[in-house]
């Protein structure tokens, strides 16, 4: 069964006297070890897809299913567990919580999980070494660079080795340099642990690292490509 | 979910806007100082008014004819003799003072005036009441006095009187005669308390029985305790010892002197009143600083949602965070209101230049200088009430926080 499957997902939004069509009727698999793109531009429903994948919305109709679980049954409670224990989301803002250090940024869903203490520290502590950030535990993301916070938010979206990492803009913030290297580094964590990358950029020097890339269009999938590596 | 993490984490959150915290902290500090100096002296206030009050009155304890605090008629007198000693063996009880009132009229060569005939023991007297203490003129009375009066400075002013000189008191006695009695005066009696000071005429127990024709007779046996606080085991033990063929009772200082306790029943609750409306203003403050952290923090909680916090995790953040607040606020507010309560025991508030002289509060003299007294256990419950509107002002964030939707919120 593929990680993730939607099957004519439509998720329409009333903006003033207009119907938006933010999904209109898509259908799409993700298998594990994709690390693929939604690529399109602004309104094109990138947002919306990763959002009704994340189980962060509801679509108005059709089937959603990641990891195994059919997202539309399931209550708050649920999706809100599914989301700490199957899903990684790494934010366009970084989204990192101000008052607290990279470490504890980068552990706070495992506290969430109820890891101990000692074990976090270990787990986030050779993730943030993998990731280069070594020597950064204890900074506050106001201290860090744009690079440096993004790097934090995908150590805390992959520190619990999730099935998905969801993605939305990750490289939005950065500059040309600092995306390339961030998704750089996605795409070693993707080759080398196997982890399934879902993300959205309109950035083709981004779109252009991706191994698969689905064109989005007013909510409609408009291409679905596999690149050969 | 994990009690302690949300205690860091709050604890951090409390640090995030300084200057915001301090403010809050303040404001509910602020508020407790007030509430506890304000009852701590109103307190303190209420119960020196009520020591003058027993020491120159009732009593704590007051032993009456029934009827006799409503009517005030000269012939609900009682033999005090066997009771006044044995009320004095009780324990607890520091002096049993017999007295003895007569409506009168008081005469002198320019004018005459009504006044009260006050019979009393005056040497038991003496150490205890303190309109004693407050002669502007000449000296109290000794028990070897005869004919010898201490009189209201009004009173001495009317019938222009003064030490050395003498007046005529004239009375109905027990017969129903008019009897006279020419009286010198020995000392002028100031008491701030116009009532009294207008009228008041105190002579020796035994002057005044034998005057009035009341012999071995007490209109009132004013029982003084060596504590406020006996007056529950006391009153029970002296309304056993009363004959009910004398027609007698035994009242609590409430009930014998119920203009004293309904002006400070009245005085409490305006108190209350206004401690209410400080905490109501501070409380909606206190919703409004939380509302605006959790408003700001609107992109935060989405996120948190968005990776898999529970919304009662965030629930419990914000009511934390809350605590902390009314922790630090209640822990300072305590501080000042001791230091406030501890100036205000030992040196008091002088408020004399601001209060005329004889200002009287339900009939008893009221210092200008208002000392404090401890009230732990009232110090104790406005802390928890405080504590209490925090978190109740919290709620409401708390619940707006846990209702946050992460799609929302990431716009």
């Amino acid at each position: 069964m593929s990680l993730v499957k939607l099957t004519n997902v439509k998720k329409y939004y009333h903006n003033d006297s207009n119907m938006v069509r933010a999904a209109d009727d898509v259908s799409l698999k993700i298998e594990k070890g994709e690390f693929t793109v939604l690529a399109g531009p602004s309104g094109s429903g990138k947002t919306t897809l990763l959002n009704l994948i994340g189980g962060l919305d509801r679509p108005d109709s059709g089937e959603i299913w990641v990891a195994g679980q059919k997202l539309s049954e399931k209550s708050q409670k649920d999706l809100s567990r599914i989301r700490r224990g199957k899903i990684g989301f790494i934010f366009q803002a970084y989204n990192l919580v101000p008052v607290l250090t990279a470490e504890e940024n980068a552990e706070f869903v495992l506290m969430l999980n109820g890891i101990p203490p000692k074990k976090r520290k270990e787990k986030v502590l050779a993730i943030l070494k993998d990731m280069g950030m070594e020597g950064l535990e204890h900074r506050k993301p106001g201290e860090m660079s744009g690079g440096q916070q993004q790097r934090i938010a995908v150590a805390r979206a992959m520190v619990t080795e999730p099935d998905i990492i969801l993605a939305d803009e990750p490289t939005a913030n950065l500059d040309s340099e600092s995306s390339v290297n961030l998704l750089n580094l996605m795409r070693t964590f993707n080759e080398t642990k196997g982890m399934t990358f879902l993300f959205s950029s309109h950035d083709e020097r981004v779109i252009h690292l991706a191994k698969r890339v689905v064109h989005l269009r007013d909510g409609k999938i408009e291409s679905d490509t596999e690149k050969i590596s | 979910m994990d009690f302690i993490e949300i205690v860091k984490l709050a604890w951090k959150n409390l640090w995030r806007h300084r200057i915001r915290t301090f403010i809050t902290v303040l404001a509910m500090a602020g508020s407790l100082f007030l509430a506890i100096s304000l009852v701590n002296m109103a307190k303190g206030s209420y119960s020196k008014m009520i020591d003058q009050g027993v020491r120159s009155g009732s009593g704590h304890i007051g032993v009456y004819q029934k009827g006799y605090v409503k009517d005030r008629l000269a012939e609900q007198s009682f033999p005090m003799d066997n009771l006044l000693k044995k009320i004095q063996n009780i324990s607890g009880v520091k002096a049993v003072l017999p007295h003895l009132k007569f409506s009168a009229l008081a005469q002198s060569a320019y004018d005459s005036r009504g006044s009260l005939l006050f019979g009393l023991k005056a040497s038991q007297e003496h150490s205890i009441n303190p309109y004693i203490q407050k002669l502007s003129e000449g000296r109290f009375l000794m028990d070897s006095d005869k004919r010898k009066a201490v009189v209201g400075s009004g009173l001495a002013k009317e019938l222009r009187i003064a030490p050395g000189k003498s007046f005529i008191i004239t009375l109905q006695d027990k017969a129903g005669e008019l009897q006279s009695e020419k009286l010198r005066v020995v000392g002028i009696l100031q008491t701030g308390i116009k009532e009294l000071d207008n009228s008041m005429v105190m002579v020796n127990l035994p002057e005044a029985q034998r005057i009035s024709g009341y012999i071995g007779q007490v209109h009132e046996l004013s029982v003084i305790l060596h504590s406020a606080f006996l007056q529950g085991s006391v009153l029970p033990v002296i309304q056993s010892l009363l004959s009910r063929k004398d027609n007698l009772v035994a009242l609590g200082w409430q009930q014998a002197m119920p203009n004293l306790r309904n002006a400070i029943q009245y005085d409490y609750t305006s108190l209350r009143v206004i401690l209410l409306l400080l905490v109501t203003i501070v409380g909606i403050g206190i919703i409004n600083t939380f509302l605006m952290s959790v408003l700001e923090r609107t992109r935060e909680f989405g996120t948190l949602m968005a990776i898999g916090t529970p919304p009662s995790f965030l629930r419990w953040l914000v009511i934390t965070e809350a605590s902390f607040t009314g922790l630090l606020g209640v822990v300072l507010g305590w501080i000042g209101g001791s230091v406030a309560t501890y100036y205000l025991v030992t040196r008091g508030l002088n408020l004399a230049f601001i209060l005329s002289d004889g200002q009287e509060f339900g009939g008893v003299f009221f210092d200008p200088i208002i000392r404090a007294s401890w009230n732990i256990p009232n110090m104790i419950s406005l802390s928890i009430f405080l504590f209490i509107i925090c978190i109740g002002a919290s709620l409401y964030p708390a619940w707006k926080a846990a209702k946050i939707e992460p799609v929302q919120a990431l716009k």
